[in-house]
């Protein structure tokens, strides 16, 4: 029996709030400083944007080139753990899923940096300004867009070679097509208890690291907004997605409460 | 990104025996797995003692083990 005393739980989130309240002072003491330096920050980040815009093509050229090499890496590893795991005995085995699990994670997640940065350089383009500032531009523009159309289909179609690839070492997700709207509940179907559960885990676990960093992204989209007059889109972007998200998980709660008291 | 090895709770005081059972069988894990409808994975994981099965599972590992629930899995639990 544990006789020491415990601070009360209201006692506990008001010292939070405090300690809290002493970080904002601090932040908002180096705001205060950092606000005199904006016309510097600022100047900065358009050297950034214009150093970006002129050298769109090979930048966006370069992410495609090297999704494509790192894709065509994984893959060829993953086959290769694939071919030793026909015949590898039981202890062998679990080594075997172990690095093709770690390897295949690398994969999809370099899939998806390389979607997301080509979109991040072309959205640096991605503006009347400069499009209609001349032909040059404008020509410079559609080349780097055909470029990111490239990476976008490779990726996806990449994503589809890699489950492809597990499906014909587990026949039992055969009936998941990787090409299907539906195909993460297709998936999920064919999936054991032990593999649900790993799911669920996983699932939980990305909600708990959202509803940490997505309050962490708002403030500090307030801020830019206050720094660098960024607008309002990334704040209210930001603010709907943490709704969603709590909302999403709390429906799902009570929606499966709903289910088994029914029975 | 090993989801399995992390998921072992060493708190809970369940052995099993299932390796055992499985090998006095002669069946490897892919076999006993297709049996018991799961995939070799969990039936490598159950025998690590990194994932405690369902209840309909566990009936099913010993139907096919032709023995008890209780002589695959074993609760100690300290005093």
């Amino acid at each position: 029996m544990n006789t020491g005393k415990r601070k009360s739980p209201s006692i506990k989130f008001v010292l939070k709030m405090l300690m809290w309240m002493l970080i904002g002072g601090i932040l908002g003491f180096a705001m205060s400083w950092f606000g005199g330096q904006t016309d510097r920050a600022g100047q900065f980040f358009a050297v950034v944007v214009r150093s970006v815009q002129s050298a769109m093509i090979p930048l966006v050229a370069l992410v495609t080139v090297s999704g494509i090499l790192f894709g065509e890496i994984v893959l060829k590893k993953i086959k290769q753990i694939e071919e030793k795991l026909r015949h590898a005995e039981d202890e062998e085995c679990d080594e075997l899923e172990y690095q093709e699990e770690y390897i295949g994670a690398w994969g999809v997640n370099g899939s998806n940096f390389a979607m997301s940065l080509a979109i991040l350089i072309t959205s640096v383009g991605y503006s009347r300004t400069y499009i209609s500032g001349s032909e040059e531009t404008a020509f410079r523009f559609v080349i780097a867009i055909v470029i990111f159309v490239v990476c976008f289909f490779y990726e996806g179609l990449w994503q589809m070679r890699y489950v492809k690839v597990i499906q014909s070492s587990r026949p039992e997700f055969s009936n998941a097509d990787p090409s299907s709207v539906k195909f993460q509940e297709q998936w999920m179907e064919s999936c054991d208890e032990a593999e649900k559960e790993m799911i669920y885990y996983s699932s939980y676990r990305t909600y708990l690291f959202l509803s940490k960093v997505i309050p962490i992204l708002l403030v500090a989209a307030m801020l830019s907004n206050l720094l660098f007059d960024t607008g309002m889109l990334a704040i209210v972007l930001l603010a709907v997605l943490w709704i969603m998200t709590s909302m999403y998980y709390t429906r799902s709660c009570v929606n499966m409460r709903k289910k088994r008291a029914r029975g | 990104m090993n989801l399995y090895r992390e998921k072992g709770d060493e708190n809970v005081p369940l052995y099993n025996k299932l390796k055992e059972h499985r090998t006095a069988l002669g069946m490897n894990q892919t076999e006993m797995g297709k049996l018991a409808g799961v995939s070799r994975q969990t039936i490598s994981l159950i025998e690590r003692g990194d994932y405690s099965p369902s209840v309909t599972l566990a009936l099913k590992l010993a139907r096919i083990c032709q023995v008890t629930v209780e002589d695959i899995f074993v609760y100690e639990e300290d005093e």
